[in-house]
């Protein structure tokens, strides 16, 4: 739902990224749930923006679907990162810290 | 790169990848629902709560597809497969709108096919025929009516010896000749080429040869190529008739070759039957050999330009002298399209008509789409609900949006593929109806490319006109009124459907009146006066038979006949007399240059003449109104009898009798007389026309006879065969050309009548889904007002007063309209006036019986309405 906060584009890629560098395969939900439990319950990302995501990271070849049962035993898409998916985790992470610096710079001005 | 390759696979496996998607999906919201039962929520509302927790699935599995394909690419199918599915729902409204798109760029598209064949199109079956141009020459007095036409052959030699920036020449001439002998022989329209003229323009032969350049000499043996259709018509398409015989103007052709099929339909070779070769003119000894003139094309030169070409001509074109000994002011050169060559485009010409009819079939096109946009805004009113709905299920405005268009370009994509099929087949139907008039088309007629893109353009360009406005009406509904209403939004909401209808009905008023003044034209014109005797009339034209009549025995001929004529018993016929042209209601005979002795070559106009006998003004019994008619025996040429019109623009205000004028430098005329206007040369004005003394020419002169009992015809042949039985004579009676023109002229009105009645047809169904619209919409407001006692004419008017006030602005604004179009019309009204109180009083009962048509249904409906049924109407 609409309850995440303006993210800056292309940041929930990142973190799904991060989250996937576990190296633990992950489903969708499974995802979710990580990233509102790390962030404090801040991040409450809905379906209609993960997805989109999860797909745009396919699409890229960051991160490739395998099926599998889930914890209760049903079908799901696991996710794991690739070697390019690690690359990018990598590039993607350094542009945020240089975004995160130039705006905190812009917030407390010397 | 690799994205494409994954995006392609991504096409080919769709179905397994949206299964997988919607499986993942239920698969989130199971679990986002099991953790709300942990959390201790109960099954159903934690199922609703896991719904609503987690948004629209519907959405975020379509959003996730959109990574995959460009969006609009997929949608795009979807939306027009849904389309389909929802006007396959509705075959009456479908059918009834494809019909109407489908007449309509059908009619466009014919119309396009026909101007594309008229302008786009150089001579077909011609070898790289945009490297060929056309040269005519700039005649020598100023005005646009200084185009002179062909070179005079002289000119013609100079070009072929020395212009660079063509790399060959080549010069036409028509001409008709005899073929055959003895009574089986047939006037033949033959093409007499230049020796090059095969090779330069790169024509098939097919069998045999072209004509060459060694055939082209006066000592050459004579040769002649059939044209394609003439070989199938008269020799069976036989490919032994080369080398055979035929004889033209009783001398042996020997057949070298038949010309392509393709190149037939080309201008210089429309209609003909024969080439032969230029100097072949020389077999007819009667005629003195040709000087002047000839149709001249060329092919660049590599690399030249048209432009090079006319620099080029210009300069040589210096040299050049005009049968009447004057210089040319220069050359034009053009394409070989049909509508290139100079004088086409002017006024009057076929180009003027194609626009006037392209103007109104885009009337009748717009009026099309107001009413088609009108339907589209009552379905997408009745509509309003399911779009409601999906609104609130999470499809954005756009989608929505972008899903009627698609409708409409469903819509008008069929239409369009049914128009184009019309245009197929109607030009040559159209043709085929216009017979006569159509042969004087020459240009080939055929659906390409430029066609197709047109019709489809047409198509997609309609889709938008009526279909956008409609959309986003619909879509601007917010949820919860949509799903309030039962069903259409309150009519003050839509001013679009008012401004639609103005349009259909302001639009159909100005077709109706310009077809109405078109057709009253054309009343005036089958009834009007000539202003000189017709119906009594026969003209009859001489074959003599060739090379044995020289100008002592062609006197001798026209002697005998003369004496003949007079010797018949009395009253067999009134008069008789001769004339270089009959009176055919257009312009055909000489145009010479005339200016008097005070003004300049400059300041010279293009004036018909005619050679007539004195006894001619008789027999169209036309008056002199000043001065004198010609004296038989001692006018020489120098004399001229002139009509009003000239008289009224070379000495206003002045007796023209006894004044002089120039023709061309030097050769000067004496006024004797003036004549009343007649409409021998236009059935819509009179141009200024002098007449001269009937003077030994090479030209044969036709022979008109008056007679009230009939011409007759037996007698007449009697007396020639007594004089040369070789000589055959054709009549053709005044009236024929009059009914030929009237006949012509009835096909602007006949046009502008289909196309009036077709937008008429429109606005009235149109006004009538406007109005019944209106009815159903208000069923329930009606009800209650009849349960509190409302008279039914006071419901009549409720229900069809929003709508009349669209009808009556339409109406005005068409009236403006129709005005300004009847000024446009005025050169063919034939001289109604523009504001003929007939046409307009007939399209306002029109209008006012369209009005009634399609109000009456919708009003009985309204009055009918019962108060109990409507209230339960829910």
């Amino acid at each position: 739902m609409s309850n995440v906060p303006d993210l800056l584009p292309g940041t929930l890629e990142l973190l799904i990224l991060n989250i996937l560098a576990g190296g633990d395969p992950m489903h969708g939900y499974g995802i979710a749930q990580r990233l509102k439990s790390v962030s404090g319950e801040v991040l409450q990302v809905g379906e209609s923006s993960l997805y989109p995501a999860l797909q745009r990271l396919l699409l890229k070849g960051w991160v490739k679907g395998t099926w599998g049962a889930s914890e209760n035993n049903r079908r799901a898409r696991f996710y794991t990162l690739t070697a390019a998916g690690r690359k990018q985790l990598v590039v993607e992470r350094r542009e945020f810290d240089r975004l995160i610096v130039a705006i905190h710079k812009v917030l407390t001005p010397a | 790169m690799r994205d494409l390759l994954r995006r392609v696979w991504y096409v080919i496996r769709q179905r397994q990848f949206e299964r997988d998607l919607a499986e993942e999906i239920e698969f989130h919201r199971a679990m986002a629902q099991q953790e709300l039962e942990r959390n201790g929520v109960p099954g159903a509302s934690a199922e609703d709560a896991a719904r609503r927790a987690i948004g629209n699935t519907t959405l975020a599995r379509e959003d996730s597809r959109a990574v995959w394909i460009w969006p609009w690419l997929e949608s795009l199918w979807q939306d027009a497969a849904y389309a389909l599915r929802n006007l396959r729902r509705q075959p009456g409204f479908t059918a009834v709108v494809v019909l109407v798109l489908a007449t309509v760029i059908g009619l466009h598209t014919t119309l396009v096919t026909v101007i594309a064949g008229v302008v786009l199109r150089p001579w077909p079956g011609v070898q790289d025929a945009h490297r060929v141009v056309a040269v005519y020459l700039l005649g020598p007095a100023g005005g646009s009516a200084g185009f002179a036409g062909g070179l005079p052959l002289a000119a013609y030699r100079t070009v072929t010896e020395r212009a660079k920036s063509l790399s060959g020449v080549v010069a036409t001439r028509a001409e008709e000749v005899l073929v055959g002998t003895g009574d089986s022989a047939r006037s033949t329209e033959a093409l007499l080429v230049t020796g090059h003229f095969f090779d330069v323009l790169g024509i098939g032969v097919a069998p045999g040869r072209g004509i060459g350049p060694d055939d082209d000499r006066p000592s050459a043996q004579p040769v002649a190529v059939l044209a394609y259709d003439y070989w199938h018509s008269h020799f069976g398409g036989d490919p032994g008739v080369i080398g055979t015989n035929v004889r033209v103007n009783d001398v042996p052709f020997t057949i070298v070759g038949v010309a392509s099929r393709d190149f037939s339909s080309a201008e210089p070779a429309y209609g003909k039957q024969l080439f032969l070769p230029l100097t072949a003119s020389a077999l007819k000894p009667n005629d003195p050999p040709i000087t002047c003139c000839v149709d001249v094309a060329g092919r660049l030169a590599a690399g030249a330009t048209r432009d090079q070409v006319r620099a080029e001509l210009d300069l040589l074109s210096r040299e050049f002298v005009l049968p009447d000994g004057m210089r040319p002011r220069g050359v034009i050169v053009t394409g070989t399209e049909f509508a290139s060559r100079p004088g086409r485009a002017d006024s009057v010409g076929p180009l003027a008509a194609a626009s006037a009819i392209s103007a109104g079939l885009l009337l009748v096109w717009l009026v099309a789409c107001a009413n088609i946009g009108n339907l589209l805004l009552a379905r997408a009113a009745a509509r309003v609900k399911e779009i409601g709905i999906r609104l609130s299920l999470g499809a954005s405005r756009r989608r929505l949006i972008r899903q009627l268009l698609t409708e409409g370009f469903v819509l008008a994509l069929s239409g369009g593929a049914i128009g184009i099929g019309i245009a197929y087949k109607l030009p040559f139907v159209l043709l085929h109806v216009l017979g006569g008039a159509a042969a004087a088309f020459p240009f080939r007629i055929t659906v390409d490319g430029v066609v197709l893109v047109y019709a489809l353009l047409l198509a997609g360009v309609s889709a938008v006109v009526f279909g956008l406005a409609p959309a986003l009406f619909a879509t601007r509904t917010d949820v919860a009124t949509a799903l309030n209403e039962r069903e259409g939004l309150p009519a003050s909401k839509f001013p679009l459907r008012g401004l639609l209808l103005a349009v259909q009905v302001a639009l159909s008023v100005v077709l109706l009146v310009s077809a109405g003044l078109l057709m009253r034209g054309a009343q005036r014109a089958g009834t009007f006066d000539p202003g000189f005797a017709v119906n009594d009339v026969t003209a009859v034209s001489f074959e003599l038979p060739p090379g044995t009549y020289d100008d002592a025995r062609k006197r001798a001929f026209f002697a005998d006949l003369s004496d003949a004529l007079r010797g018949l018993p009395a009253n067999t016929i009134d008069a008789f007399g001769f004339a270089t042209w009959e009176p055919t209601f257009i312009r055909r005979g000489y145009q010479t240059p005339i200016h008097l002795p005070d003004q300049t070559m400059a300041q010279a106009k293009m004036v018909t003449n005619v050679d007539v006998s004195p006894d001619y003004l008789n027999v169209l019994r036309i008056p002199i109104v000043a001065g004198r008619n010609f004296e038989a025996s001692h006018d020489a040429g120098l004399v001229a009898i002139i009509n009003e019109t000239m008289a009224r623009q070379f000495w206003p205000n002045e007796n023209p009798v006894g004044k002089t004028f120039l023709i061309g430098r030097a050769d000067s005329r004496e006024v004797v007389g003036v004549m009343r206007d007649a409409h021998t040369h236009s059935m819509a004005v009179v141009p200024p026309l002098f007449y001269q003394p009937l003077r030994e020419s090479r030209v044969v002169p036709r022979l008109l006879i008056r007679s009230s009992r009939g011409v007759p015809l037996a007698e007449l042949k009697r007396i020639v065969a007594r004089s040369d039985p070789r000589v055959r004579i054709q009549t053709t009676p005044l009236s024929a050309h009059l009914e030929a023109r009237v006949a012509e002229s009835k096909w602007g009105p006949m046009l502008g009548a289909v196309l009036g009645g077709f937008a008429l047809a429109l606005a009235t169904v149109g006004m009538f889904g406007v109005f019944a619209f209106a009815v159903r919409q208000r069923t329930r407001e009606i009800g209650i007002r009849m349960a509190l006692g409302a008279q039914p004419s006071a419901v009549v008017r409720l229900v069809l007063a929003g709508h009349s006030r669209a009808v009556a602005a339409g109406l005005v604004a068409g009236l403006f309209g129709a005005v300004a179009s009847s000024v446009v019309l005025r050169n063919r009204l034939h001289g109604l006036s523009p504001f003929d109180p007939v046409a307009y009083l007939g399209v306002a009962v029109l209008l006012a019986a369209a009005g009634f048509a399609a109000s009456y249904l919708p009003a009985r409906r309204a009055v009918r309405v019962d108060p109990v049924v409507a209230l339960r109407y829910e």
